[in-house]
């Protein structure tokens, strides 16, 4: 693997916010063992948006939640996980703790699991604040509540904070879990699946109001989604994840646009598009493998048309693609018209 | 008593899933466990010795010899002693298990018919109905079991018979809340709607939909409550509103035995005995049983 | 040719005065898919709830292949319902999970009297016709995959040799890769067996795809109603245009709708859009703008498309 001297440039310029290397997650229950997340690495900078976008069960999730420490005792983490040179894979619950919420934030697919329903939604912001800045003192925690509803476009802040999480509709709720993660202006925000359990109106506004965030706080984003669409709206760069593993990663007008991996290019191709003829969209055959249910050759080559007896060898890593990003394929689609092509 | 009575007045609650909804967990294959695979050979050894009583039990069981009166245990020619007749007590253990059984199955398996039936249509109906059944229930539910039994077995006059229609009447309200609760828990899920749609008969939604999705819990259930009718019977034999002496019962014989208790307390402790092990079999092997049918392991929307 | 489906005024008002559905019409003809779109609560289930008679609703009149729907009781609605069918929401409940596959099937069959002998091979014609193996007929749900489940839930619709099936967002738990398999199925079912679907969605891009006709709910009320493409290409009331351009990731301008829909219990009155709705005025919260022809088949809900005779006043 070469590393072209501007490549080292940008390297130099912007050390990542985060950077995960290699990252593993294997479930244990008794004798029986699931690997989710199998060797994942990508970085993230600051200011810039990551989308990890993958189908059920491709292990995206799990990648955001092993970042945060999610996950119990029963859980095996491997790799290192860099948030600004600390490793969280190696660090103590009690450092994991305390980075989240002060250097990270999570904002995650159901609201109404994140809030406390027996508290009133102003308590909860008050007490995250005076956790991470014991500084603060009551008021200045108070006032500071207000401002974050105010800053994540709730309607009547004053009045939201008083109310309990379900007198709020699920769009306001999710702006209240919002305001959460970024209270203490972190770095970092993982959004996992944010805007799933919304309609597309209220949706729109949930994006709109990460991207405004973002570039007011400059936080770094893994935004983890299984839409094609809100990647498309919201991603820098995108990771294409597959039976736990990341199988093309680069800009997302590339990925998006003109895909190296045959999977990224065959669920593109599988979405019902405008003017696409009724009863002609090109499926997947078969379905994502389920964790365990894995040989040991290319994971995707069971429902690849391209593959041949070469993919079924071995487990291809992810490699530099000449002029793109990075795909894990021993056979890279060149160009968008060869895969047009070949797909007649 | 009354730790007992409150076990069935009390709305069972069936434990919660496996923590680990993963798929992978829920498809393993289960298996009963040894607690549960021990319960299930006691359960079978104590039917058979029932059945093969003629046959198996050393004594004829109502006969005693006046000579013989309170062995001991390990005696001569008598396992477990004899009683203050001079009977054997391990033939009227055999011969008992035979009516001690009946009046732990039939009760439950008439109740369960009658419950499930009672549970399964409150569950599907309207709300005038589903009300009328229910609240129906409470009226029974409102008064402690073991009482109601009693109140039952008296008013229609001791006999086995009695007993096993007043027990059949306290079981009947619990196990129709259970299926009750699980028909309910059904009644939101797509493939009802669907049945529902499809314009087959309502009985034929309740039958063939319902049914297969309340009887593991119900199964269980009926299981457990077998052993709690054992012991009810017992009592009511003890007080005099079951079988009627001579014949062999075990609730009777602990009553027979009650004369001795200071000076030969074994005649009095192989029956009370006998019918603790068979609850506990009975309800060890509900547990077991909920686990290989894989009660409440499914999630409705 | 008359309609399949003639539904005019369909109401559905629940206990607490939630009025679900309110005067909605809904028209379909054979062989052809009618989109019905909207965001939760907006009363699009409900409305197939109604049609199907699992709610108690009421309507003007709802005929279906001209037979009285609505009056329709005991054993005539049952032979009304054997070709009138739906396909829920969630794969993992819309089959029995204590029965196999083929007994949910045959028990569609038994209902409308299929003998025993004949209800082998139409089961086995039915999965082979949505893509099961037999062997995937003798599995029980959980054995199988969210695609093939559907697959099964669209065999066992089928089962009676329905005339419209109800799909109630059917395809939207589903990976879009499957998805698209199973949307490429439906399509393939309707030209071969002429069925019609009353295909039921929030996921634009999806009906836009398989339906012929759309009509856009909003709380409890058709808004906007037409030709799939033209609606697409010219959506005429603000909240279709609001709705179409929130769909992440497609190219037009996005019109960010402020607030939530109000609550059902407690709608605005005249327009229920208007207190979203950036072109509001004072007429707005007036009567109730009826559906308004504008061009053939494209009918809207809204004051800024008054009716001809108005402009003409």
């Amino acid at each position: 693997m070469t590393i072209s001297a501007r490549d080292l440039e940008q390297l130099r310029s912007s050390l990542p916010l985060l950077s995960v290397e290699q990252l593993s997650t294997t479930f244990v229950s008794g004798d029986w063992r699931v690997a989710a997340v199998r060797g994942v690495s990508f970085s993230i900078a600051r200011g810039e948006t990551l989308v990890l976008l993958g189908e059920s069960g491709s292990g995206k999730s799990v990648t955001a939640r092993s970042i945060l420490r999610l996950y119990g005792p029963r859980t095996e983490l491997k790799g290192r996980v860099m948030l600004d040179g600390i490793d969280l894979v190696q660090a103590t619950q009690n450092d994991v703790n305390h980075l989240r919420g002060s250097r990270m934030g999570l904002v995650s697919q159901d609201p109404g699991s994140a809030l406390d329903p027996v508290r009133r939604v102003g308590s909860q912001l008050r007490e995250v604040l005076r956790v991470h800045q014991p500084a603060l003192s009551r008021n200045e925690a108070a006032a500071r509540a207000i401002d974050l509803l105010t800053l994540v476009g709730l309607p009547d802040p004053t009045r939201a904070a008083r109310s309990y999480p379900h007198e709020l509709s699920g769009g306001m709720r999710q702006r209240v879990v919002i305001a959460l993660a970024v209270s203490c202006e972190p770095d970092l925000l993982i959004a996992d699946e944010p805007t799933t359990a919304l309609d597309v109106t209220v949706q729109a506004q949930i994006l709109e109001l990460i991207g405004e965030l973002k570039g007011r706080l400059g936080m770094g984003t893994l935004l983890v989604t299984h839409d094609v669409g809100v990647a498309r709206q919201m991603a820098d760069r995108v990771a294409v994840m597959y039976a736990g593993r990341i199988v093309e990663q680069g800009a997302a007008d590339q990925v998006l646009g003109d895909p190296a991996h045959p999977y990224t290019a065959a669920l593109l191709a599988a979405l019902p598009t405008s003017g696409a003829v009724r009863g002609s969209l090109l499926p997947i055959p078969g379905r994502p493998p389920q964790p365990g249910e894995l040989g040991s050759g290319c994971p995707f080559a069971p429902r690849c048309r391209f593959a041949d007896e070469a993919c079924a060898a071995e487990e291809p890593a992810l490699t530099p693609v000449p002029g793109r990003g990075a795909a894990a394929c021993i056979r890279p689609l060149t160009m968008a018209g060869t895969m047009a092509g070949s797909r007649t | 008593m009354s730790t007992l009575s409150s076990e069935v007045r009390l709305a069972p609650r069936l434990a919660p899933a496996d923590a680990l909804p993963s798929e992978a967990v829920t498809r393993r294959r289960k298996s009963l466990g040894l607690a549960a695979t021990a319960a299930a050979v006691l359960v079978g050894a104590t039917v058979l010795a029932a059945v093969l009583a003629p046959v198996i039990a050393p004594y004829a069981p109502n006969v005693g010899i006046t000579a013989d009166r309170l062995a001991g245990f390990g005696s001569h020619g008598h396992l477990l002693g004899t009683d203050g007749q001079g009977r054997d007590v391990l033939s009227r253990l055999i011969w008992g298990a035979r009516l001690s059984l009946l009046t732990g199955f039939v009760p439950v398996a008439v109740a369960g018919t009658v419950g499930t039936a009672l549970g399964v249509i409150a569950g599907l109906a309207g709300r005038t109905l589903h009300g009328t059944v229910m609240r129906t229930l409470d009226v029974f539910y409102a008064f402690p079991a073991v009482l109601l039994a009693i109140t039952i077995a008296a008013a229609l006059g001791s006999g086995i018979s009695n007993a096993i229609i007043a027990l059949t009447v306290i079981l009947i309200p619990p196990i129709a809340r259970v299926a009750e609760t699980e028909t309910a828990r059904l009644r939101r899920a797509d493939f009802l709607e669907a049945a529902a749609a499809s314009g087959a008969r309502r009985s034929s939604v309740a039958v063939r939909q319902v049914l297969p999705n309340v009887a593991p819990a119900i199964t269980v259930y009926c299981t457990t409550l077998v052993g709690l009718s054992i012991v009810y019977a017992a009592g009511l034999s003890f007080l005099g509103l079951g079988v009627s002496p001579p014949t062999a019962e075990w609730g009777l014989m602990i009553s027979d035995a009650r004369q001795y208790i200071y000076s030969a307390p074994m005649v009095a402790l192989a029956p009370a005995f006998a019918i603790l092990l068979a609850s506990v079999a009975f309800n060890v092997l509900g547990d077991g049983m909920r686990r290989v049918l894989d009660v409440r392991s499914e999630n409705f929307a | 040719m008359s309609a399949l489906l003639e539904a005019r005024g369909l109401r559905m008002t629940y206990g607490n005065g939630v009025r679900a559905v309110d005067d909605v019409d809904i028209d379909i003809e054979p062989g052809e898919t009618f989109g019905l779109v909207g965001e939760s609560g907006c009363g699009k289930s409900t409305t197939a709830k109604v049609i199907l008679r699992l709610e108690a609703g009421q309507a003007e009149t709802m005929r279906f292949e001209d037979a009285d729907l609505m009056a329709a009781k005991g054993a005539e609605l049952r032979r009304l319902r054997a070709r009138l069918q739906v396909v829920p929401q969630h794969p993992a409940t819309s089959l029995n999970p204590r029965l196999r596959v083929s007994e949910s099937i045959v028990f569609n069959l038994r209902a409308h009297g299929w003998s025993r002998a004949d209800r082998a091979p139409r089961v086995a014609e039915l999965l082979d016709r949505v893509g099961l193996a037999a062997q995937q007929g003798r599995a029980y749900p959980h054995e199988l995959s969210g695609g093939q489940l559907q697959r099964a839930a669209i065999a066992r619709a089928l089962a009676t040799d329905p005339r419209l099936v109800i799909c109630d967002e059917a395809v939207s738990a589903l990976d879009k890769s499957v998805q698209a398999q199973v949307l490429n199925l439906l399509v393939q079912l309707q030209r071969d067996l002429g069925i019609a679907y009353l295909f039921i969605s929030h996921d634009l891009s999806v009906v836009e795809h398989v339906s012929d006709r759309v009509a856009v709910m909003y709380l409890g009320r058709v808004v906007e109603e037409g030709p799939a493409e033209e609606l697409w290409a010219r959506p005429l009331h603000p909240y279709t245009q609001a709705l179409l351009s929130a769909e992440p990731g497609q190219g037009r301008e996005r019109i960010v709708l402020q607030g939530d829909p109000p609550s059902p219990s407690d709608p605005p009155s005249g327009c229920t859009f208007r207190t979203r709705c950036a072109y509001a005025t004072e007429v707005c919260a007036g009567d109730r703008p009826p559906l308004i022809e504008i061009t053939p088949g494209h009918r809207v809900a809204c004051t800024l498309h008054p009716h001809p005779e108005a402009l003409l006043a």
